[in-house]
Protein backbone atom coordinates (compact mmCIF):
# COMPACT_ATOMS: atom_id res chain seq x y z
CA UNK A 1 0.00 0.00 0.00
CA UNK A 2 2.99 2.44 0.81
CA UNK A 3 4.65 1.70 -2.66
CA UNK A 4 1.21 2.71 -4.30
CA UNK A 5 1.15 6.12 -2.09
CA UNK A 6 4.19 6.72 -3.04
CA UNK A 7 3.53 6.23 -6.87
CA UNK A 8 0.56 9.04 -6.74
CA UNK A 9 1.64 11.36 -4.40
CA UNK A 10 4.74 11.60 -7.61
CA UNK A 11 2.62 11.72 -9.44
CA UNK A 12 2.23 15.80 -9.61
CA UNK A 13 4.60 16.93 -11.68
CA UNK A 14 5.86 13.66 -14.27
CA UNK A 15 7.07 15.74 -16.64
CA UNK A 16 8.75 17.76 -14.16
CA UNK A 17 10.17 14.61 -12.90
CA UNK A 18 12.14 14.28 -16.56
CA UNK A 19 13.85 17.18 -16.16
CA UNK A 20 14.97 16.20 -12.80
CA UNK A 21 16.36 13.22 -14.43
CA UNK A 22 17.61 15.43 -16.70
CA UNK A 23 20.23 17.57 -14.17
CA UNK A 24 21.23 14.12 -12.81
CA UNK A 25 22.48 12.20 -15.70
CA UNK A 26 23.24 13.51 -19.23
CA UNK A 27 20.03 14.08 -21.48
CA UNK A 28 17.68 11.29 -22.24
CA UNK A 29 15.69 12.23 -24.70
CA UNK A 30 12.48 10.61 -25.47
CA UNK A 31 10.75 8.48 -27.90
CA UNK A 32 7.23 7.80 -28.55
CA UNK A 33 5.96 5.27 -30.94
CA UNK A 34 2.77 6.54 -32.18
CA UNK A 35 0.44 3.35 -32.46
CA UNK A 36 -1.92 3.20 -35.50
CA UNK A 37 -5.47 3.66 -32.88
CA UNK A 38 -3.95 6.76 -31.70
CA UNK A 39 -6.43 10.20 -31.39
CA UNK A 40 -2.74 11.43 -31.63
CA UNK A 41 -3.22 12.67 -27.85
CA UNK A 42 -0.07 11.45 -26.29
CA UNK A 43 2.38 12.15 -29.37
CA UNK A 44 1.14 15.52 -28.86
CA UNK A 45 1.56 14.70 -25.27
CA UNK A 46 4.67 14.06 -25.00
CA UNK A 47 6.14 16.36 -27.97
CA UNK A 48 5.02 19.12 -25.66
CA UNK A 49 5.94 17.66 -22.63
CA UNK A 50 9.99 17.07 -24.13
CA UNK A 51 9.27 20.95 -25.45
CA UNK A 52 8.52 21.83 -21.67
CA UNK A 53 11.53 20.30 -20.01
CA UNK A 54 14.00 20.81 -23.67
CA UNK A 55 14.42 17.45 -24.64
CA UNK A 56 14.65 16.57 -27.83
CA UNK A 57 11.55 14.65 -28.97
CA UNK A 58 11.08 12.08 -31.85
CA UNK A 59 7.07 10.55 -32.82
CA UNK A 60 6.69 7.70 -34.68
CA UNK A 61 3.33 7.87 -36.74
CA UNK A 62 2.08 4.95 -39.69
CA UNK A 63 1.64 7.05 -42.63
CA UNK A 64 -1.74 7.18 -43.22
CA UNK A 65 -2.40 9.71 -40.37
CA UNK A 66 -3.95 12.81 -41.04
CA UNK A 67 -1.64 15.83 -41.51
CA UNK A 68 -3.29 17.98 -38.84
CA UNK A 69 -2.45 15.40 -36.28
CA UNK A 70 1.42 15.37 -37.81
CA UNK A 71 0.85 19.35 -37.83
CA UNK A 72 0.18 19.57 -34.30
CA UNK A 73 3.10 17.21 -33.20
CA UNK A 74 5.36 18.89 -34.87
CA UNK A 75 4.14 22.54 -33.65
CA UNK A 76 5.47 21.01 -29.95
CA UNK A 77 9.07 21.22 -31.82
CA UNK A 78 9.46 17.05 -32.25
CA UNK A 79 10.38 15.31 -35.30
CA UNK A 80 8.28 13.05 -36.60
CA UNK A 81 9.14 9.32 -38.39
CA UNK A 82 6.86 7.53 -40.57
CA UNK A 83 6.27 3.88 -40.34
CA UNK A 84 3.53 1.65 -42.05
CA UNK A 85 0.53 1.62 -41.17
CA UNK A 86 1.13 -1.89 -38.48
CA UNK A 87 1.83 -2.65 -35.40
CA UNK A 88 4.98 -4.02 -36.24
CA UNK A 89 6.50 -1.88 -38.34
CA UNK A 90 5.39 0.78 -35.36
CA UNK A 91 7.41 -1.14 -33.18
CA UNK A 92 10.32 -1.86 -35.23
CA UNK A 93 10.87 1.75 -36.50
CA UNK A 94 10.71 3.16 -32.84
CA UNK A 95 13.69 0.73 -31.56
CA UNK A 96 15.41 1.50 -34.20
CA UNK A 97 15.66 5.34 -33.49
CA UNK A 98 15.61 4.34 -29.85
CA UNK A 99 18.80 2.48 -30.10
CA UNK A 100 20.25 4.85 -32.84
CA UNK A 101 19.61 8.21 -30.97
CA UNK A 102 19.59 6.90 -27.50
CA UNK A 103 15.99 8.04 -27.04
CA UNK A 104 13.83 6.65 -23.94
CA UNK A 105 10.37 5.08 -25.22
CA UNK A 106 7.75 6.20 -23.59
CA UNK A 107 4.09 4.36 -24.00
CA UNK A 108 0.89 5.74 -24.07
CA UNK A 109 -0.43 4.54 -21.03
CA UNK A 110 1.96 1.02 -19.83
CA UNK A 111 4.30 2.58 -17.70
CA UNK A 112 3.81 4.08 -14.36
CA UNK A 113 5.31 7.30 -14.29
CA UNK A 114 2.45 7.61 -17.62
CA UNK A 115 -0.08 6.24 -15.14
CA UNK A 116 1.14 8.41 -12.21
CA UNK A 117 0.37 11.93 -14.49
CA UNK A 118 -2.92 10.75 -15.43
CA UNK A 119 -3.36 10.11 -11.56
CA UNK A 120 -3.24 13.85 -10.97
CA UNK A 121 -7.19 13.89 -12.50
CA UNK A 122 -8.10 12.59 -9.72
CA UNK A 123 -5.83 14.40 -7.38
CA UNK A 124 -7.41 17.41 -8.50
CA UNK A 125 -10.65 16.21 -9.02
CA UNK A 126 -11.24 15.50 -5.34
CA UNK A 127 -9.81 18.60 -3.79
CA UNK A 128 -11.90 20.68 -6.40
CA UNK A 129 -15.12 18.38 -5.80
CA UNK A 130 -14.79 16.11 -2.43
CA UNK A 131 -18.42 14.99 -2.54
CA UNK A 132 -17.45 12.82 -5.44
CA UNK A 133 -19.21 8.63 -4.52
CA UNK A 134 -17.97 7.69 -8.38
CA UNK A 135 -15.97 8.82 -10.95
CA UNK A 136 -16.63 7.58 -14.41
CA UNK A 137 -13.24 7.35 -16.79
CA UNK A 138 -13.11 5.86 -20.53
CA UNK A 139 -10.76 3.31 -20.93
CA UNK A 140 -7.93 2.07 -24.07
CA UNK A 141 -4.86 0.54 -22.99
CA UNK A 142 -5.79 1.69 -19.38
CA UNK A 143 -3.26 4.74 -18.40
CA UNK A 144 -5.77 6.93 -17.30
CA UNK A 145 -8.03 4.26 -15.03
CA UNK A 146 -5.11 3.23 -13.78
CA UNK A 147 -3.49 6.66 -12.16
CA UNK A 148 -7.05 7.82 -11.36
CA UNK A 149 -8.03 4.48 -9.45
CA UNK A 150 -4.96 4.79 -7.74
CA UNK A 151 -5.21 8.11 -6.72
CA UNK A 152 -8.75 8.40 -5.86
CA UNK A 153 -8.98 5.03 -3.94
CA UNK A 154 -6.29 6.25 -2.04
CA UNK A 155 -7.58 9.35 -0.68
CA UNK A 156 -11.30 8.02 -0.80
CA UNK A 157 -11.66 4.38 0.01
CA UNK A 158 -15.46 4.33 -0.92
CA UNK A 159 -15.42 6.12 -4.53
CA UNK A 160 -16.33 3.70 -7.26
CA UNK A 161 -14.09 3.64 -10.20
CA UNK A 162 -16.22 2.69 -13.47
CA UNK A 163 -14.97 2.00 -16.50
CA UNK A 164 -16.14 3.59 -19.62
CA UNK A 165 -15.59 1.42 -23.17
CA UNK A 166 -16.29 1.19 -26.98
CA UNK A 167 -18.26 -2.00 -27.56
CA UNK A 168 -16.76 -4.38 -28.73
CA UNK A 169 -13.94 -4.31 -25.87
CA UNK A 170 -15.47 -6.79 -23.72
CA UNK A 171 -13.85 -5.87 -20.14
CA UNK A 172 -16.37 -6.62 -17.61
CA UNK A 173 -15.89 -10.66 -19.06
CA UNK A 174 -12.44 -10.52 -17.99
CA UNK A 175 -12.85 -8.83 -15.09
CA UNK A 176 -15.47 -10.75 -13.98
CA UNK A 177 -13.19 -13.58 -14.35
CA UNK A 178 -9.87 -12.21 -13.31
CA UNK A 179 -8.69 -13.24 -16.82
CA UNK A 180 -7.21 -11.36 -19.88
CA UNK A 181 -9.20 -13.09 -21.69
CA UNK A 182 -8.79 -10.95 -25.22
CA UNK A 183 -7.71 -12.70 -28.94
CA UNK A 184 -4.31 -12.63 -30.11
CA UNK A 185 -2.46 -10.69 -31.90
CA UNK A 186 -3.63 -7.27 -30.22
CA UNK A 187 -7.13 -6.08 -31.90
CA UNK A 188 -8.59 -2.14 -32.50
CA UNK A 189 -12.39 -2.38 -31.47
CA UNK A 190 -14.60 -0.89 -34.57
CA UNK A 191 -15.31 2.70 -32.74
CA UNK A 192 -15.60 6.66 -34.16
CA UNK A 193 -13.89 7.17 -30.08
CA UNK A 194 -10.20 7.28 -31.89
CA UNK A 195 -8.66 7.33 -28.26
CA UNK A 196 -10.26 4.43 -26.94
CA UNK A 197 -9.32 1.89 -29.73
CA UNK A 198 -7.10 -0.49 -27.77
CA UNK A 199 -8.91 -3.60 -27.28
CA UNK A 200 -6.54 -4.86 -24.43
CA UNK A 201 -5.99 -3.28 -21.32
CA UNK A 202 -1.26 -2.75 -20.68
CA UNK A 203 0.03 -5.42 -18.77
CA UNK A 204 0.73 -3.08 -16.32
CA UNK A 205 -2.90 -1.83 -16.71
CA UNK A 206 -4.91 -5.09 -16.12
CA UNK A 207 -4.18 -5.77 -12.23
CA UNK A 208 -4.69 -2.52 -11.29
CA UNK A 209 -7.89 -2.11 -13.04
CA UNK A 210 -8.87 -5.62 -11.71
CA UNK A 211 -8.21 -4.35 -8.11
CA UNK A 212 -9.61 -0.85 -8.08
CA UNK A 213 -12.24 -0.88 -10.28
CA UNK A 214 -15.64 -1.50 -10.39
CA UNK A 215 -16.54 -5.12 -12.36
CA UNK A 216 -19.78 -2.98 -13.78
CA UNK A 217 -18.31 -1.74 -16.91
CA UNK A 218 -19.82 0.38 -19.19
CA UNK A 219 -20.25 -0.41 -22.72
CA UNK A 220 -21.13 2.42 -25.52
CA UNK A 221 -21.98 2.11 -29.15
CA UNK A 222 -20.82 4.72 -31.79
CA UNK A 223 -24.88 6.16 -31.56
CA UNK A 224 -24.43 6.45 -27.76
CA UNK A 225 -20.96 7.90 -28.31
CA UNK A 226 -22.84 10.84 -30.47
CA UNK A 227 -25.42 11.70 -27.90
CA UNK A 228 -23.12 12.29 -25.24
CA UNK A 229 -20.77 14.13 -27.67
CA UNK A 230 -23.73 16.23 -28.83
CA UNK A 231 -25.27 16.84 -25.40
CA UNK A 232 -21.43 18.37 -24.39
CA UNK A 233 -21.48 20.39 -27.61
CA UNK A 234 -25.06 22.08 -27.58
CA UNK A 235 -25.93 22.12 -24.16
CA UNK A 236 -22.65 22.40 -22.31
CA UNK A 237 -21.42 24.35 -25.43
CA UNK A 238 -18.09 22.26 -24.52
CA UNK A 239 -16.33 20.43 -27.42
CA UNK A 240 -14.86 17.33 -26.87
CA UNK A 241 -13.59 14.03 -28.73
CA UNK A 242 -15.44 10.62 -28.88
CA UNK A 243 -14.07 8.82 -25.75
CA UNK A 244 -15.25 12.00 -23.98
CA UNK A 245 -18.43 11.44 -25.23
CA UNK A 246 -18.47 7.92 -24.69
CA UNK A 247 -18.37 8.85 -21.04
CA UNK A 248 -21.46 11.41 -21.10
CA UNK A 249 -22.97 8.48 -22.92
CA UNK A 250 -22.03 5.73 -19.59
CA UNK A 251 -23.83 8.90 -17.41
CA UNK A 252 -26.64 9.40 -19.23
CA UNK A 253 -26.87 5.35 -19.49
CA UNK A 254 -29.91 3.40 -17.83
CA UNK A 255 -27.48 0.99 -16.33
CA UNK A 256 -25.97 3.92 -13.97
CA UNK A 257 -29.52 4.82 -13.57
CA UNK A 258 -30.42 1.89 -11.84
CA UNK A 259 -27.84 2.01 -9.43
CA UNK A 260 -27.26 2.40 -6.28
CA UNK A 261 -29.39 5.34 -5.11
CA UNK A 262 -26.37 6.96 -3.12
CA UNK A 263 -24.00 7.32 -5.56
CA UNK A 264 -25.17 10.88 -6.27
CA UNK A 265 -22.39 13.12 -6.97
CA UNK A 266 -20.77 11.42 -10.13
CA UNK A 267 -17.63 12.87 -11.53
CA UNK A 268 -17.51 12.30 -15.66
CA UNK A 269 -14.11 12.93 -17.14
CA UNK A 270 -13.76 14.40 -20.40
CA UNK A 271 -10.49 13.71 -21.23
CA UNK A 272 -10.21 15.73 -24.38
CA UNK A 273 -11.22 18.10 -27.20
CA UNK A 274 -8.73 17.07 -29.71
CA UNK A 275 -11.63 16.09 -32.66
CA UNK A 276 -11.21 17.15 -36.21
CA UNK A 277 -13.78 20.38 -36.66
CA UNK A 278 -14.23 19.16 -40.09
CA UNK A 279 -15.40 16.04 -39.31
CA UNK A 280 -18.05 15.61 -36.64
CA UNK A 281 -19.49 12.77 -36.42
CA UNK A 282 -23.00 13.57 -36.95
CA UNK A 283 -22.30 16.36 -39.84
CA UNK A 284 -21.36 15.98 -43.09
CA UNK A 285 -17.72 16.34 -44.13
CA UNK A 286 -16.80 19.46 -44.85
CA UNK A 287 -14.77 19.49 -48.25
CA UNK A 288 -11.08 21.76 -48.00
CA UNK B 1 -27.43 67.94 -23.18
CA UNK B 2 -26.96 64.12 -23.29
CA UNK B 3 -30.40 63.12 -23.53
CA UNK B 4 -29.71 59.95 -22.76
CA UNK B 5 -31.62 58.27 -19.30
CA UNK B 6 -29.53 58.01 -16.36
CA UNK B 7 -28.33 54.20 -16.46
CA UNK B 8 -25.60 54.29 -13.95
CA UNK B 9 -23.28 52.18 -12.68
CA UNK B 10 -25.23 52.00 -9.15
CA UNK B 11 -28.02 50.48 -11.73
CA UNK B 12 -25.84 47.40 -12.80
CA UNK B 13 -24.69 46.91 -9.25
CA UNK B 14 -28.09 46.65 -7.62
CA UNK B 15 -28.82 44.20 -11.14
CA UNK B 16 -25.64 42.16 -10.04
CA UNK B 17 -27.39 41.66 -6.46
CA UNK B 18 -30.62 40.67 -8.48
CA UNK B 19 -29.33 37.78 -10.46
CA UNK B 20 -25.97 37.06 -8.99
CA UNK B 21 -27.21 33.73 -7.35
CA UNK B 22 -28.80 32.75 -10.74
CA UNK B 23 -26.50 33.64 -13.13
CA UNK B 24 -22.78 31.74 -13.67
CA UNK B 25 -19.94 34.35 -13.12
CA UNK B 26 -18.49 32.94 -16.75
CA UNK B 27 -14.69 31.72 -17.31
CA UNK B 28 -12.22 34.22 -18.93
CA UNK B 29 -9.82 31.74 -21.20
CA UNK B 30 -7.12 32.95 -22.87
CA UNK B 31 -5.02 31.26 -25.96
CA UNK B 32 -1.22 31.64 -25.97
CA UNK B 33 -1.52 31.12 -29.80
CA UNK B 34 -4.20 33.79 -30.04
CA UNK B 35 -1.67 36.05 -28.43
CA UNK B 36 1.45 35.03 -30.97
CA UNK B 37 -0.84 35.53 -33.53
CA UNK B 38 -2.09 38.26 -33.10
CA UNK B 39 0.31 40.54 -30.92
CA UNK B 40 -1.72 41.42 -27.94
CA UNK B 41 -3.05 39.53 -25.13
CA UNK B 42 -6.75 39.08 -25.41
CA UNK B 43 -9.00 37.81 -23.15
CA UNK B 44 -12.07 35.63 -23.76
CA UNK B 45 -15.36 36.71 -21.53
CA UNK B 46 -17.32 33.24 -22.31
CA UNK B 47 -20.46 34.49 -22.17
CA UNK B 48 -21.73 31.36 -24.69
CA UNK B 49 -21.42 29.18 -21.13
CA UNK B 50 -24.31 31.51 -19.45
CA UNK B 51 -27.20 30.56 -18.38
CA UNK B 52 -29.59 30.07 -21.56
CA UNK B 53 -26.32 29.92 -23.80
CA UNK B 54 -26.08 33.85 -23.92
CA UNK B 55 -25.39 37.06 -21.72
CA UNK B 56 -28.79 38.01 -22.47
CA UNK B 57 -29.81 35.90 -19.24
CA UNK B 58 -28.43 38.86 -17.57
CA UNK B 59 -30.61 41.79 -18.69
CA UNK B 60 -33.94 39.34 -18.78
CA UNK B 61 -33.54 38.15 -15.38
CA UNK B 62 -33.06 41.87 -14.14
CA UNK B 63 -35.86 43.27 -16.05
CA UNK B 64 -38.01 40.59 -14.82
CA UNK B 65 -36.86 40.70 -10.99
CA UNK B 66 -37.52 44.48 -10.83
CA UNK B 67 -40.91 43.41 -12.22
CA UNK B 68 -41.78 40.53 -9.76
CA UNK B 69 -40.53 42.94 -6.38
CA UNK B 70 -42.35 45.84 -8.06
CA UNK B 71 -46.07 46.98 -6.45
CA UNK B 72 -48.09 44.94 -8.66
CA UNK B 73 -46.16 42.66 -10.89
CA UNK B 74 -47.87 41.31 -13.87
CA UNK B 75 -49.58 37.76 -14.88
CA UNK B 76 -46.46 37.50 -17.60
CA UNK B 77 -44.01 38.78 -19.59
CA UNK B 78 -43.70 38.93 -23.70
CA UNK B 79 -41.10 40.14 -25.99
CA UNK B 80 -40.10 39.91 -29.36
CA UNK B 81 -36.60 38.29 -30.32
CA UNK B 82 -34.25 35.80 -32.47
CA UNK B 83 -33.98 33.56 -30.07
CA UNK B 84 -31.15 34.67 -27.35
CA UNK B 85 -33.44 37.02 -25.91
CA UNK B 86 -36.54 34.72 -25.78
CA UNK B 87 -34.91 32.05 -24.16
CA UNK B 88 -33.41 34.47 -21.93
CA UNK B 89 -37.01 36.00 -20.80
CA UNK B 90 -38.85 32.32 -20.57
CA UNK B 91 -36.11 31.66 -18.55
CA UNK B 92 -35.81 34.38 -15.77
CA UNK B 93 -40.00 34.38 -15.71
CA UNK B 94 -39.94 30.28 -15.06
CA UNK B 95 -37.54 31.59 -11.92
CA UNK B 96 -39.38 34.58 -10.83
CA UNK B 97 -42.93 32.59 -11.35
CA UNK B 98 -44.16 34.62 -14.37
CA UNK B 99 -45.65 33.27 -17.82
CA UNK B 100 -44.10 34.71 -20.98
CA UNK B 101 -44.44 34.20 -24.32
CA UNK B 102 -42.17 34.89 -27.25
CA UNK B 103 -42.85 36.24 -30.62
CA UNK B 104 -40.36 34.63 -32.73
CA UNK B 105 -39.55 35.04 -37.16
CA UNK B 106 -40.92 32.03 -39.10
CA UNK B 107 -36.93 31.82 -39.96
CA UNK B 108 -35.75 31.29 -36.47
CA UNK B 109 -33.89 28.46 -35.81
CA UNK B 110 -35.67 25.16 -34.56
CA UNK B 111 -33.36 24.59 -31.39
CA UNK B 112 -33.71 28.37 -30.43
CA UNK B 113 -37.71 27.80 -30.76
CA UNK B 114 -37.51 24.58 -28.85
CA UNK B 115 -35.04 25.96 -25.95
CA UNK B 116 -37.50 28.53 -25.78
CA UNK B 117 -40.50 25.89 -25.11
CA UNK B 118 -38.48 23.66 -22.90
CA UNK B 119 -38.66 27.02 -20.36
CA UNK B 120 -42.48 26.62 -20.71
CA UNK B 121 -42.76 29.76 -22.77
CA UNK B 122 -45.49 29.83 -25.14
CA UNK B 123 -44.05 30.72 -29.10
CA UNK B 124 -45.91 32.92 -31.27
CA UNK B 125 -44.87 33.40 -35.02
CA UNK B 126 -44.49 36.38 -36.93
CA UNK B 127 -43.10 37.47 -40.32
CA UNK B 128 -39.31 38.31 -40.48
CA UNK B 129 -39.57 41.77 -39.88
CA UNK B 130 -38.47 44.44 -37.20
CA UNK B 131 -42.23 45.97 -37.89
CA UNK B 132 -43.91 43.12 -37.51
CA UNK B 133 -41.81 41.40 -34.40
CA UNK B 134 -43.38 44.71 -32.54
CA UNK B 135 -46.70 44.93 -33.78
CA UNK B 136 -47.15 41.00 -32.88
CA UNK B 137 -45.64 41.64 -29.57
CA UNK B 138 -47.62 44.63 -28.48
CA UNK B 139 -50.96 42.91 -29.60
CA UNK B 140 -50.07 39.54 -26.84
CA UNK B 141 -49.29 42.08 -24.19
CA UNK B 142 -53.02 43.71 -24.36
CA UNK B 143 -54.52 39.99 -24.76
CA UNK B 144 -52.77 38.26 -22.23
CA UNK B 145 -51.97 41.35 -19.66
CA UNK B 146 -48.04 40.74 -20.45
CA UNK B 147 -45.84 43.15 -19.35
CA UNK B 148 -43.44 43.88 -22.62
CA UNK B 149 -39.35 43.17 -22.20
CA UNK B 150 -37.41 44.65 -25.53
CA UNK B 151 -34.66 43.01 -26.24
CA UNK B 152 -32.80 46.19 -25.36
CA UNK B 153 -34.49 49.33 -25.54
CA UNK B 154 -34.72 49.43 -21.17
CA UNK B 155 -32.85 50.95 -18.74
CA UNK B 156 -33.23 47.48 -16.40
CA UNK B 157 -31.75 45.42 -19.72
CA UNK B 158 -29.32 47.39 -19.99
CA UNK B 159 -27.91 47.69 -16.13
CA UNK B 160 -28.44 43.84 -16.51
CA UNK B 161 -26.09 43.42 -19.07
CA UNK B 162 -23.86 45.99 -17.67
CA UNK B 163 -23.30 43.39 -15.07
CA UNK B 164 -21.29 41.56 -17.67
CA UNK B 165 -18.67 44.62 -18.02
CA UNK B 166 -18.56 44.85 -14.16
CA UNK B 167 -17.39 41.20 -13.83
CA UNK B 168 -15.18 41.32 -16.35
CA UNK B 169 -13.00 44.28 -14.93
CA UNK B 170 -12.91 42.93 -11.61
CA UNK B 171 -11.83 39.02 -13.26
CA UNK B 172 -9.00 41.20 -15.41
CA UNK B 173 -8.43 45.07 -14.23
CA UNK B 174 -5.79 45.24 -16.70
CA UNK B 175 -7.94 45.58 -19.42
CA UNK B 176 -7.71 48.68 -21.78
CA UNK B 177 -10.14 47.50 -24.26
CA UNK B 178 -13.40 45.75 -24.72
CA UNK B 179 -14.36 44.27 -28.43
CA UNK B 180 -18.27 43.93 -27.98
CA UNK B 181 -20.68 42.46 -31.10
CA UNK B 182 -23.16 44.87 -31.32
CA UNK B 183 -27.58 44.49 -32.57
CA UNK B 184 -29.80 46.88 -30.64
CA UNK B 185 -26.92 47.68 -28.29
CA UNK B 186 -28.04 46.37 -24.73
CA UNK B 187 -24.88 45.25 -24.36
CA UNK B 188 -22.38 47.59 -25.25
CA UNK B 189 -24.21 50.25 -23.85
CA UNK B 190 -24.44 48.49 -20.13
CA UNK B 191 -20.58 47.63 -20.79
CA UNK B 192 -19.82 51.01 -21.56
CA UNK B 193 -21.68 52.51 -18.45
CA UNK B 194 -19.45 50.23 -16.18
CA UNK B 195 -16.50 50.43 -17.94
CA UNK B 196 -16.78 54.87 -17.49
CA UNK B 197 -17.57 54.38 -13.79
CA UNK B 198 -15.03 51.76 -13.05
CA UNK B 199 -11.75 52.35 -15.40
CA UNK B 200 -12.16 55.56 -17.43
CA UNK B 201 -9.51 54.88 -19.91
CA UNK B 202 -10.93 51.79 -20.77
CA UNK B 203 -11.68 51.71 -24.62
CA UNK B 204 -14.86 49.62 -25.65
CA UNK B 205 -15.53 49.16 -29.22
CA UNK B 206 -18.32 47.86 -31.37
CA UNK B 207 -18.15 45.20 -33.73
CA UNK B 208 -20.61 44.67 -36.48
CA UNK B 209 -21.61 43.43 -39.52
CA UNK B 210 -20.99 44.61 -42.82
CA UNK B 211 -23.36 46.99 -43.77
CA UNK B 212 -24.47 48.15 -40.34
CA UNK B 213 -22.60 51.53 -40.64
CA UNK B 214 -22.44 52.61 -37.01
CA UNK B 215 -19.43 54.24 -37.55
CA UNK B 216 -20.64 56.64 -40.26
CA UNK B 217 -23.50 57.67 -37.50
CA UNK B 218 -20.93 57.82 -34.83
CA UNK B 219 -18.87 60.13 -36.62
CA UNK B 220 -21.81 62.29 -37.99
CA UNK B 221 -23.51 62.16 -34.36
CA UNK B 222 -26.71 61.36 -35.88
CA UNK B 223 -29.08 58.24 -36.56
CA UNK B 224 -28.38 58.16 -40.62
CA UNK B 225 -30.31 54.48 -41.02
CA UNK B 226 -33.41 54.34 -43.65
CA UNK B 227 -36.66 53.49 -41.93
CA UNK B 228 -37.96 51.62 -41.29
CA UNK B 229 -35.75 49.20 -39.34
CA UNK B 230 -34.43 46.29 -40.94
CA UNK B 231 -32.48 43.43 -40.87
CA UNK B 232 -29.03 42.90 -42.20
CA UNK B 233 -28.10 39.77 -44.31
CA UNK B 234 -25.53 38.02 -42.09
CA UNK B 235 -25.10 34.56 -40.76
CA UNK B 236 -24.76 36.02 -37.42
CA UNK B 237 -28.00 35.76 -36.86
CA UNK B 238 -28.02 37.28 -33.17
CA UNK B 239 -26.82 40.54 -34.79
CA UNK B 240 -29.50 41.48 -37.58
CA UNK B 241 -30.59 44.23 -36.17
CA UNK B 242 -29.21 47.22 -38.65
CA UNK B 243 -30.44 50.16 -36.19
CA UNK B 244 -28.89 50.40 -32.52
CA UNK B 245 -32.32 51.48 -30.40
CA UNK B 246 -33.10 54.60 -29.37
CA UNK B 247 -32.49 53.87 -25.28
CA UNK B 248 -28.96 52.35 -26.59
CA UNK B 249 -28.28 55.29 -29.10
CA UNK B 250 -27.45 58.09 -26.95
CA UNK B 251 -24.96 56.08 -24.37
CA UNK B 252 -23.12 54.55 -27.09
CA UNK B 253 -22.61 57.66 -29.01
CA UNK B 254 -21.09 59.54 -25.98
CA UNK B 255 -19.43 56.48 -24.59
CA UNK B 256 -18.03 54.20 -27.24
CA UNK B 257 -15.35 54.18 -29.88
CA UNK B 258 -15.94 55.83 -32.83
CA UNK B 259 -13.66 53.55 -34.60
CA UNK B 260 -15.88 50.12 -35.13
CA UNK B 261 -15.04 47.19 -36.54
CA UNK B 262 -16.73 45.96 -39.13
CA UNK B 263 -16.99 42.19 -40.24
CA UNK B 264 -18.09 40.59 -43.50
CA UNK B 265 -20.68 38.08 -42.20
CA UNK B 266 -22.63 37.08 -45.21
Amino acid sequence: MSESREFAVMSHESDIRLAGLETHRNFDPVCVCQTTHSSGNHGQALAWAAQHCGLPCNVIVPRNTPTVKIDAIKGYGADVTLCEPNPTSRAETCAAICSEKNYVYIPSADHYDVMAGQGTIALEFLEQVPMLDAILVAASAGGMVSGIACAAKQLKPEIKIFVVEPFGKDLERCLREGKRLWPEPPQYVDTIAEGIRIQQLGKLAFPIVLSLAEKEVFTTTNAQIVEGMRFAFERMKVVIEGASGAVIAAAMSKRLRRMDGRLRHVGVILCGGNVDIDHIPWLPTREA
Amino acid sequence: MSGRLTITVNDILKAKNRIHSCVHTTPVFTSSTFDESYGRKFYFKAENLQKTGSFKARGALNAVTVLKEGESPPKGVVTHSSGNHGQALAWAARMRGLQCAVVAPNNSPNVKLDAIRGYGADIVICDPTPTSRQETCHRIGRERGFHFVPPYDHPDVIAGQGTLGAEFLEQIPELDAILVPTSGGGMVSGIAIAAQALKPDLKVFIVEPNGKDVEKCLRAGERLWPNPPRFLETIADGIRLQQLGHVTWPIIRELVQKDVFSVVLS
